[in-house]
């Protein structure tokens, strides 16, 4: 269980997040959504422990976050740096030395379903096979919490298509829980259990995307539109 | 072990050129000295390259570790986001630089003895020896000396990340500062008995005194060695705690 | 295909997909159903949204789980026949509620259908 109670998170003067206190179980697909800007990332990375809370606190599994709970969170960031100095094949092997929890022939199967060339040289990769090496590297973990920060920004339908299955068939959602920002919410929202809705740092909302078509009609889409304005 | 091993490995993928570039410096010198050889009467102005090159290995730790962590800093989230401690990442680095720095200085000191030994080029008379045994006891302090300053650049590497994100553009000038003003403070706390009395126990001379030339003996301390040793320990802990509990992206 | 409505849960969409695909015989009665996961993929939807589908299918006794075998359309005649006659009439009343909101009256609907399929009633 991730659990946020009261956490607030300055940089310098500038507020990024407001008094957020939220609760995630297991086996959830979760999808953070707001505008540019708004605290997403800040939230990510305060659960991968990457960012520290300026007041509250921020637990894994009963654990303070800091960036030692990488050990039952895996981490995609939205910047599209990687150890350049890899091919992908290199990569694969680097992150199965440093997390114990990588499974390979996960890796491999995901690398056969993104059809992703092991020898390639990370530096001379694509745009769209260097979000898919980022998935790969990410998804092949077996832990508990996977966070993914705009997995599917900038990349072509083709590849988003790809990575929006990859995510379904590689997610075990009976010990796992992806959380995710996008822009792109009407391509993920028919696979999101809930959304946290975060607007100027301060959370708007959380709720079933389900519950949110039962009770108001509406999609997530729709409903940020009516709200957002 | 495993995990350790990639690291290493990962390290020196990261800072490799650097170590071919200086390979390829020290056999420069040495044709460098050869021509100097043929040169020269004096046979020990042609040494004067060899010598320069090994003392400024002094800034070959500091220089890999900086490279290194330079490459980390742009893509910080890769770096921390690993479940082993800072000490054991930065240790990596370290070691790295150690293996460079030996590599590189066994190199220069091969290459300056092959210059000795082989009787084509008959370049110094005897005492090969003599020289042996004065490089036994420079190298492992150019190389303690790289070393110190290696966690010197990681300790402000590590500030500097930590100050980032608290006081945003004014942290470089911060630890530009703090480098000056703990040079003056480390320079005046050495001027103070306080510091005479814990460094100054377990003299030991070296004595630079062979055939073909001699020096003054040394007066070193063994306090002094664990001085600069519980400093440079202290330091790097600190760094490990810094980048372990205080640096974010 | 794998756009949903928004104003109806997923849930029940694909529901209402699967139950045409019964009556159209697409899926036999019988036959075994994707995994979970499998169906997830299909559609691009959420394995958990897959998983209540199932589960209210089970429950409105279309489809039946055998313990690790998985998913299977029923075998029960009669449910299936129930099915397919709640189908049409969920079709016929949208339509003839259309219809009738526009004014047609009975017989023109009658008419209208029977010219549009081609048949007459008198020659049966």
């Amino acid at each position: 269980m991730i659990q946020m109670i009261n956490v607030s998170k300055k940089y310098m003067k500038q507020s990024a997040l407001k008094d957020i206190s939220l609760t995630l179980p297991i086996g959830k697909i979760i999808g953070i959504v707001g505008e540019n800007g708004c605290g997403k990332s800040t939230l990510l990375k305060l659960i991968a422990g990457l960012s520290l809370p300026t007041s509250g606190r921020v637990t894994v599994n009963g654990e303070t976050a800091n960036r030692r709970i990488c050990k039952v969170v895996s981490y995609l960031s939205e910047l599209d740096s990687l150890n350049y100095i890899f091919t992908v094949r290199e990569a694969l092997d680097f992150q199965a030395s440093q997390f114990t929890d990588f499974n390979m022939a996960k890796a491999e199967e995901i690398m056969k379903f993104m059809q992703l060339e092991p020898h390639m040289k990370i530096k001379n990769l694509s745009k769209g096979n260097l979000g898919r090496l980022k998935i790969i590297l990410t998804l092949a973990r077996e832990v508990p919490y996977i966070l993914m920060d705009e997995p599917l920004s900038g990349l072509d339908p083709m590849v988003r298509e790809s990575i929006i299955k990859g995510m379904i068939s590689y997610v075990d959602l009976e010990s796992q829980t992806l959380i995710m920002t996008s822009h792109e919410i009407t391509e993920i929202e028919s696979i999101l259990d809930c959304f946290i809705a975060i607007r100027d740092g301060s959370l708007l909302r959380m709720a079933d995307v389900e519950e949110l078509h039962e009770s108001e009609g509406l999609g997530v889409t729709d409903w940020m539109k009516k709200t957002y304005v | 072990m495993r995990a350790w091993v990639a690291l290493l490995k990962r390290d020196f993928k990261l800072t490799r050129t650097v170590f071919f570039v200086g390979l390829v410096i020290n056999v420069l010198i040495a044709m460098l000295t050869i021509y100097l050889g043929m040169k020269a009467e004096n046979t020990l102005l042609m040494f004067i390259p060899v010598v320069a090159a090994v003392v400024f290995h002094v800034f070959y730790v500091p220089i890999i570790v900086f490279i290194s962590l330079k490459t980390e800093a742009n893509q910080l989230h890769l770096w921390l986001h690993n479940p082993q401690s800072a000490s054991t990442l930065l240790i990596s680095k370290i070691v790295d630089g150690l293996i460079m720095i030996v590599i590189s200085l066994l190199m220069l000191y091969v290459m300056s003895g092959l210059l000795m030994i082989i009787p084509k080029f008959s370049l110094i008379e005897a005492d090969w020896t003599d020289t042996w045994i004065s490089g036994l006891l420079i190298f492992p302090h150019i190389i303690l000396i790289s070393i110190m300053t290696g966690v010197l650049v990681m300790f402000f590497w590590a500030l500097y990340q930590f100050l980032k994100f608290k006081i945003g553009r004014w942290s470089l000038l911060v630890v530009i500062g703090t480098v000056i003003l703990s040079g003056w403070i480390v320079a005046l706390f050495e001027s103070t008995k306080l510091y005479i009395l814990l460094t100054q126990w377990g003299s030991m001379g070296i004595n630079f005194n062979f055939s073909t030339f001699s020096l003054d003996p040394i007066q070193v301390y063994t306090g002094e060695y664990f001085y600069n040793f519980i400093i440079i320990i202290g330091l790097f802990f600190l760094s490990a705690w810094i980048i372990d509990n205080k640096v974010e992206v | 295909m794998d756009e949903f409505n928004a104003s109806k849960p997923i849930y029940l969409q694909l529901a209402d997909r699967i139950n045409r695909q019964i009556v159209s015989k697409e899926l036999k009665a019988g036959e075994k159903l994707p995994s979970v996961r499998d169906m997830g993929i299909k559609y691009s939807v959420n394995p958990n949204t897959i998983q209540r589908t199932y589960s209210e299918l089970e429950r409105e006794g279309i489809l039946e789980t055998k313990r690790g075998q998985g998913t299977f359309v029923t075998e029960q005649e009669d449910r299936l026949v129930q099915l397919r006659d709640n189908l049409k009439h969920e079709q016929i009343l949208l339509f003839v509620q259309v219809m009738q909101e526009m004014g047609y009256s009975s017989l023109e609907i009658i008419s209208g259908l029977k010219d549009h399929l081609k048949f007459d009633i008198g020659d049966e």
